[in-house]
């Protein structure tokens, strides 16, 4: 069920007291695993049993992983998990991307392997939770952590259904020894939960789909836009990404606050970045930690000379921008960030960019200003390639740039992208400066903070009601 | 105590109606859904305020304005050039075309045709009206569109068109009287239409406010709890099995194709499948007919539905293809139409 509809209000209005009111942990955390399926469940139940299959087999490696003395039998059942976990991810998610590749690729030679092609649903959440559990069999392969030892806690480190379908993904070492204590929210982590839950839904639900509704319509016929309407529509997909995501970020923090369970903060500001490698620490936060830990760092990082540095970080950045879907835009794009993340290192020659602005003048907010814009014109360019269907839309956005037009709606659009342009800035500008995102506790009278909350969940209760709900856009990841 | 609570509730409410308006304005600014865009006109009832700006997203993406007169399109005078070829579109929600901008519409499309043929002479004007059936396309071609003067007034109808329980309190109404009809101008002293008209005024130029008569209408059709329940909603067996009653050409329908068909200028397209009833009155009148359901049919059999919305999945008005076929229909007889006119 998504997060920006009744049915999840509903769900989690009953979910929560008969939560608080379980007498022990136990039961607590086996509610929640039930939880945690029906709400899996309702996108499609027939995926549960993917579910349940990947959390035994890990739980079950893992112990034995732990177990075993031999380094080179621990190696082997590293292996095994991976290879599962990338079997399946591989599966339903990339098998008739590889067949169309290698299709097309064939039929220079006059064959052909459409046959293969197959009608494979990708299940909601896959990528999310496949990454989690691959992170808690190498951390228990490389001894940071043991293995848990309650198949209930584990399995409901797999499927806390907060952050079930899409992210953040989260580490064991932070989640599990919190599921295995008091499960017992606390004042705070109640108010801030509400607040980051209706924070969220306001982002997602008048921001994010009010974006969406106008975006898919010019991605969906480019063709029918003017140049002018065409570069609008990029800047709103920018808005629309960041917004809806931070957005479902939020709820999902929110709603594992109210449970007693503190989640990663997924974003933080990235469109206030100076420069591109700041972007990637801001941007989705838990994904490019995990690819920095699991895949750059083991590669070898930047330990094994300059060159080679470059190439782990290009590999990082290509198969990163594989995970996020099965099309060669998104290998473009993430092979895009790795061409801007390796200039940039190469240009800051070995010294550590800073990771936030302080004020310190006038001249030096100039200076941010326009580094902020720089990086957001680089990264606005790059998500040209994530939001195109397929090759031939860029090549028409190229072309419709370059044979520019502008139509008789280019004051409107202009309106419309200010607007949200101006409100998304609005969210992050006091973010930035309050260093929090359940900012309204920064307000000293709790009337006030009251009256805010009250009127933006109000706002989002008549728009949910009135349009359809857009999915988040990171769930087809 | 008390005082706290005072202080509270006063700070309460003052953040709230502050946020409130925060809110609207962004709502407004945005454009995340229009602000009314109707009048209330004396002899049209519910007329269209020139100069206001459209936004829809129910099926499509459509953003647009209404004319500085209060009709779609470009601001064509009401008096015509006479060297020029006037056209007027009438008809309902599928004429207005709020799903797609208006360089995509019939309208434009058969304009630019037109004009490649006849010389840049050609003026085409859209008095479509969502929510207008038989009657009150024809109260609204007897009070407005005929001022316009046009040479040629495409009437398009659909099934829906002849749906005699769709009456609006705040449109003119048509009385039989033996063989003619009668336009009554009686929705101005009803209650009903002083209240709407009361009631408009605020709710009109507030989006939120607008927003929440939408909530209002999805209650009143019943569709509040599969919003609410989404999967776990299972309709009654009763809804479903709804009869529909087999269609009658009502008297007043008949007279009003009757009496439109005697004006030279009409020419009725059928965009759709019309119960036969309905076609053997408009061929009774002997005036020109254009068939497009044929075409977009056809369409539809070869799997590519000119009614379908990939964005929002719903099935409704026409899509860009079917503005294109739909005009490309239009223009073979048309064209033939206004060779005969001119000579």
């Amino acid at each position: 069920m998504l997060f920006n509809s009744y049915i999840f209000l509903i769900f989690l209005s009953v979910v929560l007291p008969v939560f608080y009111l379980l007498p022990s942990r136990k039961t607590k955390n086996s509610f929640l695993i039930i939880c945690g399926y029906f709400f899996y469940g309702y996108w499609d139940w027939r995926f549960c049993f993917l579910l349940a299959f990947s959390t035994i087999v890990d739980f079950l490696i893992g112990k034995i992983l732990y177990a075993t003395k031999n380094d080179t039998k621990r190696k082997i059942f590293l292996i095994i998990s991976i290879s599962i976990n990338l079997t399946i991810l591989g599966f339903f998610k990339y098998f008739n991307f590889f067949v169309d590749s290698f299709t097309t690729l064939i039929k220079i030679f006059g064959s052909d392997l459409d046959f293969l092609h197959l009608r494979i649903i990708l299940p909601v959440g896959l990528s999310f939770y496949t990454f989690q559990s691959i992170s808690y069999i190498i951390d228990v392969y490389w001894k940071k952590i043991k293995p848990e030892p309650s198949f209930i806690n584990y399995a409901l480190f797999v499927c806390f259904f907060p952050q079930l379908v899409a992210g953040p993904i989260e580490r064991a070492p932070r989640i599990l020894p919190q599921i295995s204590g008091k499960l017992v929210p606390t004042r705070a982590q109640i108010r801030i939960g509400i607040e980051l839950i209706i924070t969220g839904l306001f982002k997602k639900v008048l921001i994010g789909d009010a974006t969406g509704r106008i975006v898919d319509n010019i991605f969906l016929q480019p063709q029918l836009y003017s140049s002018f309407e065409l570069l609008m529509g990029l800047i709103l997909f920018s808005i629309q990404i960041y917004i809806d995501f931070s957005g479902y970020s939020n709820i999902a923090r929110g709603t594992a606050k109210l449970l007693g369970v503190d989640i990663i903060r997924n974003f933080q500001q990235p469109y206030l970045s100076s420069n591109i490698t700041e972007f990637w620490r801001r941007w989705h936060i838990a994904l490019s930690s995990w690819l920095k830990d699991y895949l750059y760092i083991a590669l070898g990082g930047n330990r094994k000379g300059p060159k080679r540095t470059y190439v782990n970080l290009m590999i990082t950045m290509l198969l990163g921008g594989l995970w996020h879907g099965a099309n060669w835009t998104y290998v473009i794009w993430g092979g895009l960030h790795g061409l801007y993340l390796a200039f940039h290192k190469l240009l800051l020659k070995g010294k550590k960019p800073r990771d936030s602005y302080s004020y310190n003048g006038i001249f030096s907010f100039i200076i941010f200003i326009s580094k902020a814009i720089g990086t957001y014109v680089l990264v606005l360019f790059a998500w040209l390639f994530f939001r195109s269907n397929n090759l031939n839309m860029i090549q028409l956005f190229f072309s419709k740039m370059i044979h520019w037009t502008t139509g008789d709606l280019s004051m409107r659009f202009i309106c419309i992208t200010l607007s949200f342009l101006c409100i998304t800035l609005l969210f992050d500008c006091v973010e930035y400066y309050t260093k929090e995102d359940s900012f309204l506790q920064k307000i000293r009278y709790s009337s006030v903070r009251h009256g805010i909350l009250t009127a933006m969940f109000v706002a989002v209760c008549i728009v949910m009601l009135s349009y359809e709900p857009l999915p988040f856009v990171y769930f087809q990841f | 105590m008390v005082v706290k609570s005072i202080k509270y509730i006063v700070f309460f409410l003052i953040s709230l109606c502050c946020a409130l308006l925060f809110i609207e304005i962004y709502f407004q600014k945005a454009e995340i859904y229009p602000i009314s865009t109707v009048r209330y006109d004396t002899i049209l009832g519910l007329a269209l305020y020139p100069n206001k700006k459209l936004v829809d997203f129910e099926e499509g993406f459509y953003l647009g304005k209404i004319n500085a007169i209060g009709y779609l399109g470009p601001d064509y005078p009401i008096k015509k050039s006479p060297e020029k070829i006037r056209i007027a579109l009438l008809g309902d929600s599928y004429v207005q075309g709020h799903q797609v901008f208006d360089r995509h519409h019939f309208r434009t499309l058969l304009e630019d045709t037109m004009n490649a043929i006849f010389n840049n002479k050609v003026e085409v004007l859209n008095f479509g009206r969502g929510g207008f059936v038989v009657h009150d396309s024809y109260c609204y071609y007897k009070n407005f569109v005929t001022t316009f003067n046009p040479d040629v007034i495409l009437f398009i109808i659909g099934p829906n068109d002849f749906d005699t329980n769709m009456t609006n309190v705040m449109l003119p109404s048509c009385e039989l009287y033996s063989d003619s009809i009668k336009i009554k101008y009686d929705f101005n002293s009803t209650k009903a239409f002083k209240n709407r008209l009361h009631g408009e005024f605020y709710r009109g130029k507030s989006v939120m406010l607008r927003l929440i008569t939408k909530c209002k209408e999805i209650k009143n059709t019943g569709l509040l709890f599969p919003v609410l329940l989404g999967k776990l909603y299972f309709p009654a067996a009763s809804v479903e099995n709804k009869q529909v009653a087999p269609f009658k050409l009502s008297e007043k329908h008949r007279v009003i194709l009757r009496t439109m068909g005697k004006d030279p200028r009409i020419v009725f397209v059928l965009r759709d499948m019309l119960p036969q009833d309905a076609i053997n009155e408009i061929k009774e009148t002997h005036a020109p007919i254009i068939e497009c359901s044929g075409a977009l049919n056809k369409l539809i059999q070869e799997g590519i539905d000119p009614y379908y919305w990939k964005v929002s999945r719903k099935r409704g008005h026409l899509n860009h293809l079917g503005h294109r076929v739909f005009t490309e229909e239009i223009v073979k007889e048309l064209y033939v139409i206004l060779n005969n006119k001119s000579n």
